[in-house]
């Protein structure tokens, strides 16, 4: 039941709930006034009580959970998270992705995980649809950088069903030439499509300009690599990479672990035993353009907004420090509240809301911003954002974030964990990435108590590791004409954005 | 295989899904609601829904203003929207940090929309942060025109022109969907101008303009609040009454305006926009939300997209190559609902057969219906998604999840809404319901046509 609608305000960064309660104590906004010494009738606010903000009652703590798990004797792993009600949330996880394809190929992963819901071994296309959706739900597939997913939301009494389902599209794909062919020109085709945004077209290039063509390249693909993939490509990947020992089954929902043993042993348990081939990793990474200060331009005549991406290079998900960076994140640019969205929003009115990002993969990591600023003050915007960049980061920054700023930033992400407590999909989403991230059971259940020994210390030596803003990757999408000398006044070397990084 | 068992999506502990009974169960008694809740009013005509559940130390708090662009006087497209971003400017009381003082105690899917009869607000809070909520939510509803100044306003009017342009101008058929709506309903019509509004009128938005539908439209005797969560009903009950029950009783809410009597909108344009690759788009308007053909409606847009084995995906994406993605859509109100289809064209495709095929595919489904295991697929992926949604105390937008099911159907129901008779008039859909409201309402006679063409310029052309 969609149904138009406006949103107001930006959704408020990933939700959030801080359950131990770092509720900041309650002070009232304004002090109310002193009685005066009036005789004649008193003229004090009837509801000046109002003024008092009022103070919480007793708190209680929220549960995140510690999935149970087993393997089967092929490797396979299961994680259950059993849940009272609800649908079952089904995933079947590989933890390989588009990181791992090799040079000249991006799209591969994309494209391998497109073709599982394009017929198996024993069913056409239309019948794996419909057996699929007869469940109730259609069978959803995705590659990112580091994984591979399909999923599935299922009734309680077809738990078997619907694992059948993902098993046979992991397990049994059909991988046909001719259906191939198609997906691959309407691959293609959606690329020329998504590109129409200015928004992603400035964090495609944006991506490139900081990680190189290879790491940098789009999880789709580029639109020559795509061309040039055939059948044996995806079929040589699938035999690398889709493997029992890298391979989970994720349940969140009303079924017991050994409903859901009995549901995979028919369904996963038949695959052999295998390790991922050496084939299946990270290719080797090519020079990056940071460094080299400028702004990468792409020219969209006539636009009345310009679309802005900065990005900087941040450690990647492996390294410490992850929970600091993740709160700097959301203290400058993640909240409703942050820096950025205060400044470039509720100040200055230059755009309908702006937003920071921490891209934490496994081999790297980048703090971008992007948003999208009225065209005739595209300069006066970057140049503002560059401020906020500047008064951040480094060992003498101007304004590093504050007690107050950290407080907020953690309270939304406690209460965001919490609150995906609410809907068994989002649990699942929570623990898929202890199976890709090789992480221990307990990870996301103490991911409170980690989030809450991060001090403004450790937040400003993470801010110590991003690059000052002559160093930033720049990118503007927008009209040349009217943006470019407005760019020229900021002192940054101004290019065209190459043809082949748009594709 | 495919029959929905009765009563297998059922709500269990109102909170999900019951574990389903066996296909071949026998009927069960007539079910309890699936939310259960407490409706009351205070003095002042403030309208209450309490629904508890304990699953979490966790409430929702959700306020509907019963006002949206149906009400807006000519000249003031897009106004109610606009109030709505002045409702997060502050407020006597309170001060001007709402945002910041629910994002420090962790408030999650806090925000505002805008639909065409209604505004809503809303947060979900650690439950011991109940009347810290309920502080703000009536501050501004008592006491929000002292904070809004010239400056504010013109802060908002350009953040919401921002909008305009990132949601519609500068985004790809953004311009088209607007063309659509605009003729749809056509000046006059109390939906025209879209909720976003047009530049002209946002720029016209004045202070007097602010007071006036303060006064006449935010009061409590137009607004219903909901609670969804962990909380104790009296202790509910006293907070509501201590923070809402004092404020001021006002005048009878002015009218909204009803449906005009203007011919049917339909025929054909062509929009030039900034894209590389064309689509084209089917409009009708069905009847208002919640009226006998619905229900059946749902079920038909089920039945054209929404997965692989539906039928505008066989047809145009699979089987004539024409396609490169297919949607079908229902947005129902509370004076029309608008359905609309559309498919965005493969590269070197000839438009005029994608067209006449994407028509046929409508038509096809009003002549003979849909077959019965379609039904089936499309009934319980709709029962699959509301019981999907149900997990939640309050859903994206405001208007979904328990919370927000409530008030979406106190609003278009009132209080004879109910989320059990919706459930239970989409299990009683038939085929020839299907191929009934398809062949009546998605005719071509009553139909909008919208083509995308891709030029570098912008215009929209009849």
């Amino acid at each position: 039941m969609n149904r138009t609608r406006v949103h107001v305000q930006l959704c408020l960064a990933p939700l959030i709930l801080a359950l131990g309660c770092q509720a900041a104590t309650p002070t009232p906004a304004k002090k109310p006034p002193a009685p005066a010494p009036i005789k004649s009738a008193p003229t004090l606010d009837p509801n000046e009580w109002r003024r008092q903000r009022p103070l919480p009652t007793a708190p209680s703590s929220i549960e995140l959970p510690t999935p149970q798990r087993v393997s089967l004797a092929n490797g396979t792993e299961l994680y259950l998270v059993p849940r009272s009600s609800g649908p079952v949330a089904l995933s079947l996880v590989v933890r390989h992705g588009a990181a791992d394809v090799p040079t000249g190929k991006s799209g591969l992963a994309a494209l391998v995980a497109r073709m599982l819901t394009e017929g198996t071994r024993k069913k056409t296309a239309l019948q794996q649809a419909e057996t699929a959706e007869a469940l109730g739900c259609p069978l959803s597939t995705e590659a990112l950088r580091d994984s591979l997913h399909l999923s599935l939301d299922v009734l309680p009494s077809d738990l078997s069903s619907g694992v059948q389902v993902l098993a046979d599209a992991l397990l049994s794909p059909a991988f046909s030439p001719n259906a191939f062919q198609r997906i691959r020109q309407e691959w293609l085709d959606g690329l020329v499509a998504e590109r129409q945004s200015p928004a992603r077209l400035a964090s495609l290039v944006g991506l490139r300009a900081l990680l190189g063509t290879t790491r940098g390249a789009p999880v789709g693909g580029a639109s020559p690599e795509v061309s040039a993939l055939k059948v044996r490509d995806l079929q040589q990947w699938y035999g690398d990479c889709v493997v029992p020992e890298d391979t989970a089954l994720i349940v969140v929902g009303p079924v017991t672990m050994p409903q859901v043993v009995e549901a995979a042993a028919g369904a996963l348990a038949k695959a052999t035993r295998r390790q991922a081939s050496k084939r299946c990793a990270a290719a080797a990474a090519d020079s990056p353009s940071v460094g080299q200060a400028r702004i990468w331009l792409v020219d969209r005549p006539e636009a009345v907004q310009s679309a802005l991406f900065v990005a900087s290079p941040f450690p990647s998900f492996g390294q410490p420090g992850l929970e600091a960076r993740q709160l700097l994140d959301n203290a400058f640019g993640g909240l409703f509240t942050s820096r950025l969205n205060r400044n470039l929003r509720e100040v200055h009115a230059y755009t309908y809301g702006v937003r920071s990002g921490l891209v934490a993969s496994r081999d790297f990591g980048a703090l971008t911003a992007a948003t999208s600023v009225r065209s005739d003050v595209t300069g006066a915007a970057l140049s503002e954002l560059l401020r906020e960049w500047q008064d951040l980061r480094g060992p003498k920054a101007a304004r590093p974030l504050s007690t107050e700023e950290l407080d907020r930033a953690r309270a939304d992400r406690i209460q965001d964990l919490g609150s995906a407590l609410e809907q068994n999909r989002r649990i699942a989403s929570l623990i898929e990435p202890l199976f890709v991230r090789r992480q221990h059971l307990t990870s996301v259940a103490e991911e409170p108590s980690r989030l809450t020994s991060v001090g403004t210390v450790e937040l400003a030596r993470e801010a110590e590791r991003l690059v000052p803003p002559d160093q930033l990757v720049l990118v503007v999408v927008g009209d040349a004409r009217t943006v470019r000398p407005q760019l020229e006044t900021l002192g940054l070397k101004l290019e065209q954005a190459p043809a082949a990084w748009l594709e | 295989m495919f029959a929905l068992t009765a009563w297998s999506l059922a709500v269990g502990g109102l909170t999900g899904l019951a574990v389903a009974a066996p296909a071949t169960a026998a009927p069960e008694p007539a079910p309890p609601q699936l939310v259960s809740y407490e409706r009351y009013r205070l003095d002042n005509g403030l309208e209450v829904l309490l629904h508890r559940d304990d699953s979490l130390p966790l409430v929702a708090v959700n306020l509907w203003y019963h006002v949206g662009p149906i009400n807006e006087p000519k000249g003031r497209s897009g106004f109610a929207h606009l109030f709505e971003h002045l409702m997060f400017e502050g407020s006597r009381h309170v001060g001007p940090n709402f945002d910041r003082l629910l994002e420090s105690v962790g408030a999650t899917n806090a925000n505002g929309t805008t639909s065409w009869d209604r505004t809503n607000y809303f947060e979900t809070v650690p439950s011991h942060q109940l009347p810290l909520a309920l502080w703000i939510e009536s501050d501004r509803m008592g006491f929000l025109l002292e904070s809004i100044d010239q400056q504010r306003l013109d802060v908002q009017r350009d953040v919401v022109m921002n909008e305009r342009r990132q949601s519609y101008e500068n985004a790809p058929y953004g311009p088209s969907s607007l063309a659509m709506l605009d003729t749809l309903f056509p000046a006059g019509h109390p939906y025209h101008g879209a909720v976003i509004g047009s530049m002209e009128d946002l720029r016209a938005a004045s202070l007097a303009d602010v007071r006036a539908f303060f006064k006449d439209y935010y009061a409590p005797s137009n607004a219903t609040l909901a609670l969804a969560g962990r909380f104790e009903i009296r202790e509910a009950k006293q907070l509501i009454e201590r923070y809402f029950g004092g404020l001021r009783k006002s005048p009878a809410v002015p009218a909204a305006a009803s449906r005009p009597s203007l011919p049917a909108a339909t025929g054909r344009l062509e929009v030039k926009e900034n894209v590389t690759v064309a689509k084209i788009a089917f409009g009708w308007l069905a009847p208002p939300a919640y009226s006998a053909d619905h229900a059946p409606l749902e079920v038909a847009v089920g039945i054209l997209a929404g997965g692989k084995a539906t039928r505008l995906y066989r047809r145009l994406v699979v089987d004539t190559k024409q396609a490169l993605e297919v949607d079908a859509d229902l947005d129902a109100n509370r004076l029309a609902t608008m359905v609309t289809v559309d498919a965005l064209a493969r590269s070197g495709v000839e438009l005029p057969a994608l067209e006449a095929n994407l028509a046929s595919v409508v038509a096809e489904l009003g002549a003979a219906g849909p077959t019965a295991l379609e039904l089936a697929r499309a009934k319980r992926r709709l029962l699959l998604d509301l019981s999907d949604e149900l997990q939640l105390l309050n859903g994206p937008g405001g208007e979904s999840g328990r919370a927000g099911l409530l008030q979406r159907f106190n609003h278009y129901q009132g209080a004879g809404g109910d989320l059990s008779q919706w459930k239970a008039a989409l299990e009683a859909v038939t085929r020839d319901d299907v191929r009934r409201v398809v062949h009546q309402h998605l005719s071509p006679q009553h139909q909008l046509t919208v083509v995308t063409l891709p030029t570098p310029n912008t215009e929209v052309a009849k």
